[in-house]
């Protein structure tokens, strides 16, 4: 019925008539597998932990599973934008304010479902990016920069101007919830970080799709220097137009689960420097134009945040920062790069010339 | 009508001047560093909070205060570009998240430490009463922030026409390589450029913060006015900064006294992200910073 079987260098089980290997050898491990499989598991295990061991509801443990899930939602669409434009955009957060607004307008005022808002919410992110496009081929450097850093800052000062409409500070209220409560919050809260879970393994698998077909490498090419992509044939505008408006919109959807999960949608919170800089170092720390990278970073980061939030009060962000700080000043090339540097084979190809004695 | 034409011009005069003099800083540094430094900020607040902390922690005179509170400035800014500039000079992306980690960190420090339940006020009012203008009366503390931001931009100009340093510092903005080729001691001039720029910034934010609010998360919205006028003129030109601090300042001006003050700061960031779509460069190309 199951049989085990050792080989060299596997074990075979047999599992009712059904033949599968498993490669002792650490380094010929499937990784994503066993990274999807922790991660997925990673919240019902500290879950357990914490109440069977600690006697504890861990409602803000879930909370920053949810915030690091956010930072992925973000920085993932953030880093294929960046690969795919060439450019260093510092206004994501600006997209993630306008999904955030049409979903909790759409919501309250005119009663749309969750499931209505979502497409929506990517719609108007991917609309205003297509509209805001043209920077991405006119501006160059740090023009782009600046360009991408007035854009929340203008969508700010409209939400103090209008505040009757976007509710400035105190935000859009009485926004639909995700889902009906449970009754349970430790159980709603556990739903909601598996629905962002989703959101980000989506986002991942999207990315992590594009970045290895043919538009993959056209962008990788865009990023490293744009007049070579032109003489190779490649519709350089074109790409850019279409990665700069899907990304953003992708990051729209950040916005809209905000909205739905907070039950309300206040922009200037999101629209701060800190939520950007949080944003800028989960991708940089993550390793450049390193999509993995970037969940490890994003867990890193979110845990961070709060260790420092419980430790340090009010200097929690001054901490946190300088330790991000810290680790962009010693940690080039990121987490993946440390990942890289142990698994080198995997990534960097290399040809044995036997030299004739 | 008369009355308000009279307040738009006088107050496109000063607030075209202040915000001259808030960017002057930010110019010189973009444009002889081509260095894009967002830590900028919290230069405004290091030197208001600064002086506070000289005078009223450890009972210095304001005097003194200030000039310890400058020489802080200085200090910063000297760090920044030490630890965070050479530090990550050959990855720009790195650089900009690190600046502007140090402009948070330092508004998040100053919030620790005076909140803005405090009350924060540093008495640098030189000119207490109103100055009539045409139809309309001015604040005299204002006219003379904008007759100091003039003279530190004079002071600048002559820096940059007259002397061996502002001499080198053109070079360097006109051709980077050319200049090495000529021996120009790169890190040395860059760190004085830095350590220079600070000035105008800390001394207009002194002169201005009896008017204003104080609060420790002020250095944003100074900054936008930095921003606006060095990204408008064409980063790193000083002409081209001093035609967009008066343009900004018109702008402000007519909007806050025909339409609604609250559209100020929105339709000026609406008009500057305009004229970058028209002219991706700025108003003046920034072939050179003078």
């Amino acid at each position: 019925m199951v049989k085990f079987e050792a080989r060299r260098g596997r074990i075979i089980i047999h599992f009712f008539g059904r033949k599968y290997e498993w490669t002792i050898e650490p380094r010929y491990w499937r990784n994503p597998m066993i990274g999807l499989v922790l991660w997925l598991s990673l919240p019902l295990v500290l879950y357990t932990v914490a109440v069977v061991a600690f006697d504890y509801q861990p409602i803000a443990l879930m909370s920053t599973l949810i915030f690091a899930n956010l930072l992925i939602m973000m920085a993932v669409p953030y880093n294929l934008q960046t690969i795919g434009t060439g450019r260093l955009s510092f206004g994501p957060h600006f997209f993630l304010a306008v999904g955030g607004y049409t979903a909790a307008l759409l919501s309250r005022d005119f009663g749309l479902s969750p499931a209505l808002t979502l497409p929506a919410a990517f719609a108007v992110g991917a609309l205003v990016a297509l509209a805001l496009s043209p920077i991405t081929i006119i501006s160059r450097g740090v023009y782009y920069v600046l360009i991408t850093l007035l854009l929340p800052f203008i969508l700010g000062e409209i939400t103090y101007w209008r505040s009757d409409i976007f509710g400035a500070e105190t935000g859009i209220p009485n926004v639909e919830l995700l889902f009906p409560t449970t009754g349970n919050v430790t159980l709603d809260v556990m739903i909601f970080v598996y629905v962002s879970l989703a959101i980000a393994l989506v986002l991942l698998f999207l990315v992590d799709r594009t970045l290895r077909s043919r538009y993959g490498f056209m962008m990788g090419v865009i990023n490293e220097d744009e007049d070579v992509a032109q003489s190779y044939g490649i519709n350089v505008r074109q790409i850019k137009i279409i990665t700069f408006t899907l990304t953003s919109g992708a990051m729209a959807i950040c916005g809209w689960f905000l909205a739905h999960y907070q039950g309300s949608f206040s922009g200037p919170v999101w629209l701060m420097p800190p939520f950007l800089i949080l944003v800028l170092l989960t991708a940089t720390l993550g390793g450049k134009g390193a999509i993995y990278g970037v969940v490890i970073s994003a867990y890193f980061v979110a845990t961070m945040r709060e260790i420092t939030r419980i430790t340090f009060g009010e200097l929690s962000v001054v901490v946190l920062f300088l330790i991000l700080l810290l680790l962009l000043y010693f940690l080039r090339e990121g987490f993946w790069g440390l990942y890289r540097k142990r698994r080198y084979r995997e990534y960097e190809p290399s040809i044995k010339v036997r030299k004739k004695v | 009508m008369l009355a308000e034409l009279s307040l738009i011009v006088a107050y496109t005069f000063i607030f075209g001047s202040m915000y001259l003099g808030m960017a002057l800083g930010f110019t010189i540094t973009t444009g002889v560093l081509r260095v894009f430094n967002l830590a900028y900020g919290a230069i405004f607040l290091v030197a208001v909070y600064g002086t506070w902390m000289f005078w009223n922690d450890f009972g210095l005179g304001l005097p003194e205060s200030i000039v310890l509170a400058i020489a802080l400035v200085a200090l910063f800014t000297y760090a920044v570009y030490q630890l965070i500039i050479v530090r990550f000079a050959e990855l720009e992306d790195y650089m900009l998240a690190a600046l502007v980690a140090v402009f948070v960190i330092v508004e998040e420090i100053i919030g620790w430490a005076y909140p803005e339940i405090v009350g924060v006020y540093v008495p640098t009012t030189l000119y207490d009463e109103l100055v009539p203008f045409g139809e309309a009366n001015v604040p005299g503390q204002y006219v003379v922030t904008a007759f100091v931001s003039l003279a530190l931009l004079a002071i600048y100009l002559l820096f940059f026409t007259k002397t061996k340093n502002g001499f080198i510092m053109r070079a360097i903005s006109q051709d980077m390589f050319a200049s090495k080729l000529v021996g120009v001691n790169f890190n040395r001039t860059f760190a004085l450029a830095m350590v220079i720029a600070s000035i105008p910034p800390a001394i207009i934010m002194l002169l201005i913060s009896p008017i204003w609010a104080l609060n420790p998360y002020i250095g944003w919205s100074v900054f936008t006015y930095a921003i606006l006028v060095a990204v408008l003129g064409g980063l790193g030109n000083l002409k081209g900064s001093i035609m967009a601090a008066y343009i900004i300042g018109f702008i402000q001006a007519s909007v806050g006294f025909l339409l609604d003050p609250r559209l100020m700061l929105l339709v000026s960031l609406l008009v500057v992200m305009f004229v970058l779509i028209v002219r991706p460069r700025g108003l003046a190309r920034a072939e050179t910073i003078w």
